[in-house]
């Protein structure tokens, strides 16, 4: 990540010739490999999120459970039975 | 008689020709592998399913042994180009780009190319065209088209956003999309600061640059499929965000501006559907030139098959593009378009892309008070008109303005009225010599007239062909 800012920062005080050729593909090809670390793991944060969530939660949720909960939780589990 | 697309020679995977008036698509034999995998990964099924690509048939028949296979795409009409579209359209197309590109990418497959000619906009909505565009996807390869997405899309929007919506315009000048140096400098330092234009735009545009100049061909490393995802998102969201200003351009505000009376706008309404009823015929497509906000033209939309309405000024093209969009109107195709200034023939050898009257061919046009405009804003003698007008379609709807009109005299207020000859009698005399009068109604509230004309003579369609 460290590498991402020093080089935005490098990129930034480069000038620029906005009529010479372009290189086709190049330029393009290096900037995805370094936005691809920071987006990648961004994309996979965001879509993932709702996972987390759920993992988050369980460990939040150590405390006693409360009545309403657990009587929640026996119902689903007799049902689940049921359905053997 | 078979005549290969003039626009269709670029990619070697297939071109477009037309046989008896149908379009068709022809497959090479290098292409016939990634073809089959596009057909068989269930890709295409979902995206036609939801209207995103254009629908095809195979047809029994092979071309010859370089193209063992052709396919019969559904014709679209009128072909457009982004230089002809208001933001909004740009946008919705550059929006669909990234969603098929999403869902190809799903299903092991990617766009080899995202040139914005491969939308059209059929009923109003944006549709994929190029059939022959995906290829397997390479999962830890950085995506190739990235390159043309961000010249042919972000560019041009972030210039239209940013800087002036008539910028679209560009796209006309650099035909394989707006160089990111070019929209780099012309963006305000404002941009910076936005995440998705720095990185995709500003320094996309200085990697490229000092990649061409360590000539270090073939430079790049891997990628994660999900720094793909996350590239493709980025792009979005930077999209999505971009918007066109709504403060008031000198059309969009005309109506509630000038001197028109609610009872002159419904009587102008109302002669207006009485001429084209008059005019007949079926199906009908009509042009509105210098349609504004596209008020009238969604008013005629009912009568005809396909309205198309077109003015120069962008922010007024976007507020109607968005109007059809409320209202569910799918049969009027706003296009940004200054008939003073028509695009004509540009790409290789002037034929890539054709000429906007090549593609439009109306059976009526509509020109609702845009006579003073041409005549006294422009001067454009009544002459040049009556001749342009003569070869765009057969049958005309003209709205006579007098001078004598406050618009009129807010037009010479500021300068020598040398128009002596902007009188009704000499614009029904010399639009005579093409044009036969059919019917003429009379707008309430104001001397202003609309004409009905039939072309004389022989069709001019025959200029089309």
């Amino acid at each position: 990540m460290r590498d991402f800012f020093v080089l935005s920062v490098f990129v930034f005080l480069m000038p620029l010739d906005a009529y010479s050729y372009i290189d086709p593909g190049s330029g393009s090809f290096l900037l995805q490999t370094i936005l691809a670390v920071g987006l990648g793991a961004a994309y996979l944060f965001k879509t993932k999120w709702s996972d987390l969530k759920i993992v988050v939660r369980g460990l939040l949720s150590s405390r006693k459970p409360t009545m309403p909960e657990l009587r929640e939780s026996s119902e689903s589990e007799e049902k689940s039975n049921a359905g053997r | 008689m078979r005549v290969a697309d003039r626009a269709s020679f670029r990619d070697p995977a297939g071109f477009v020709y037309i046989e008896e008036g149908e379009i068709y698509r022809s497959v090479s034999k290098s292409y016939l592998t990634s073809y089959r995998e596009f057909m068989s990964s269930g890709l295409f099924q979902d995206l036609v399913g939801e209207g995103l690509l254009v629908r095809h048939t195979e047809c029994a028949n092979s071309l010859d042994d370089d193209y063992p296979v052709v396919l019969k795409p559904e014709k679209i009409e009128p072909i457009t180009y982004p230089y002809e579209w208001c933001f909004s359209q740009l946008k919705d197309a550059a929006l669909l780009t990234l969603a098929i590109q999403k869902k190809a990418m799903s299903r092991g497959m990617s766009l080899r190319d995202a040139s914005a000619f491969n939308v059209q906009f059929v009923s109003n909505r944006p549709v994929f065209i190029d059939t022959l565009s995906f290829g397997a996807l390479d999962p830890r390869k950085p995506w190739g088209a990235y390159r043309q997405f961000c010249q042919h899309f972000l560019a041009p929007l972030a210039l239209m956003s940013y800087v002036s919506p008539d910028l679209n315009r560009l796209i006309q000048l650099y035909i394989d999309g707006v160089p990111l140096q070019l929209a780099s400098r012309m963006l305000p330092a404002s941009s910076w600061a936005r995440f998705g234009l720095f990185s995709h735009i500003h320094m996309h545009a200085r990697l490229q640059q000092s990649a061409h100049k360590s000539n270090s061909c073939g430079v790049g490393g891997e990628v994660s499929l999900n720094g793909l995802f996350g590239i493709l998102d980025s792009l979005r969201e930077t999209i999505e965000k971009l918007e066109i200003s709504v403060s008031k351009t000198e059309w969009e505000d005309y109506y509630s501006a000038t001197n028109y009376t609610s009872d002159s706008l419904l009587s102008k309404e109302e002669g207006l559907v009485q001429l084209v009823r008059l005019a007949g015929g079926e199906p009908l497509t009509i042009l509105d030139l210098g349609s504004n906000n596209g008020r009238f033209s969604r008013h005629v939309a009912p009568l005809a098959t396909r309205v198309f309405s077109v003015d120069r000024d962008p922010k007024a093209v976007d507020s109607n593009y968005r109007a059809c969009m409320t209202e569910g109107i799918r049969n009027v195709l706003p296009l940004v378009l200054d008939v003073t200034n028509l695009p004509g023939g540009v790409g290789w050898d002037q034929q890539e892309r054709k000429s906007v009257l090549h593609r439009l061919r109306p059976d009526i046009t509509v020109s609702l008070a845009l006579i003073h405009h041409l005549v006294i804003g422009s001067n454009i003698p009544f002459t040049k008109v009556a001749e342009f007008l003569a070869r765009v379609s057969d049958a005309h709807i003209i709205e006579f303005v007098p001078k004598s009109d406050s618009q009129v005299q807010l037009m010479l207020k500021n300068r020598e009225d040398i128009f002596g000859e902007y009188t009704f009698e000499r614009f029904m005399g010399v639009f005579g010599a093409y044009f036969e009068a059919v019917g003429i109604r009379g707008i309430v509230g104001s001397q202003r007239k609309l004409i009905l004309f039939r072309r004389k003579g022989r069709s001019l369609r025959e200029f089309h062909a």
